[in-house]
């Protein structure tokens, strides 16, 4: 395998997704490479993973991973399936003393990747925590904005968070731990 | 990024090590005992724990919102050289404090300790502050 097919796993390319002002556009966004690359370089590939499954929506680019979507693939999805998103994270983000400029998407996903290896492919799926919702972070900010590539904003990272009691799609206590839900 | 440094980054293989790392982009610091599924439960403003897929073990924390902490730190005269070289600091404290959590031989309990003490984080403000200062 060449250099080129050995990094296009951490190619992760810019994606779509609903607008914080109208869910119905789509607004362009991109995805941390400092997130992908210190996760690559530390070897924790599974968030790597994750983000190309669940964000992007596509199969991860490597060896063999279509074996896992054969029988209960992993739920492909990009954030145009959030069911929610919040903005203010309500912690010091940068010079922000309440992270009020990140956005947190919301998505449930049933079944995911992980990291596994084995002879054959180093990922294995398996069941999102059935009582987690995955919160997607974005930041809105200028300094994350590149308008002559109509980018809007720019991904980074993604958790799985418990969910809300009372609201399985939601995040727990995300009345209190966000500024204000937007849609 | 050198040529090794992207053959590096590019391969799969190698088996992940417990590592503190400060992500710039969302001003945190993160250390996992293994590269899972994890489940990140929000203490506070500064603390996330981290637990395995199934919620029963801790597996790691995170840290947030060191930004402005060391910008204030370093006053209106810091660089952004400065800036990397306290960040290095917090990660290899970070390290010490998680290899030293995650010790086999030791128990969970510092972590469990840190996210019983809400809103009175132990490396907050009796340890990382000062080593800013110091440093």
């Amino acid at each position: 395998m060449n250099l080129e097919q050995k990094k296009r796993w951490l190619e992760l390319p810019d994606v779509l997704a609903p607008s914080p002002n109208d869910k119905a556009v789509l607004i362009q966004l991109s995805i941390s490479p400092e997130f992908v690359n210190k996760n690559a370089y530390i070897k924790r590939r599974t968030p790597i993973f994750q983000l190309w499954t669940h964000v992007i929506g596509e199969q991860p680019p490597i060896n063999n991973i279509s074996r896992e979507f054969i029988k209960d693939p992993p739920t492909l999805m990009t954030l145009g399936s959030a069911t929610a998103l919040f903005m203010g994270v309500k912690r010091p983000y940068h010079d922000d003393d309440d992270g009020k400029e990140v956005g947190v998407y919301v998505l449930k996903p049933t079944r995911t990747l992980r990291y596994e290896p084995d002879m054959a492919c180093v990922a294995r799926a398996c069941n999102a925590p059935i009582n987690c919702v995955l919160c997607v972070q974005v930041r809105f900010d200028k300094a994350c904005q590149v308008p002559d590539k109509d980018i809007y904003g720019m991904i980074t990272r993604l958790e799985f968070v418990p969910c809300d009691a009372g609201a399985y799609h939601l995040p727990k206590a995300h009345n209190q731990r966000y500024t204000k839900q937007l849609w | 990024m050198d040529h090794a440094l992207k053959i590096e980054l590019g391969s799969l293989a190698g088996h992940y090590v417990p590592t503190a790392v400060y992500f710039q982009d969302s001003d945190c610091v993160e250390y996992v005992t293994h590269d899972a599924l994890c489940v990140y439960d929000r203490v506070d403003s500064f603390l996330t724990v981290i637990y395995d897929e199934f919620q029963k073990t801790i597996i790691g924390f995170k840290l947030k919102g060191f930004s402005k902490a060391v910008k204030t730190v370093l006053g209106a005269k810091g660089s952004h050289d400065q800036f990397l070289q306290l960040v290095k600091v917090i990660e290899q404290e970070c390290q010490k404090l998680g290899d030293n959590m995650f010790d086999e031989k030791r128990s969970y309990l510092a972590v469990q300790k840190m996210a019983a003490n809400d809103n009175n984080c132990v490396l907050d403000r009796e340890v990382l502050l000062p080593l800013l200062k110091a440093a």
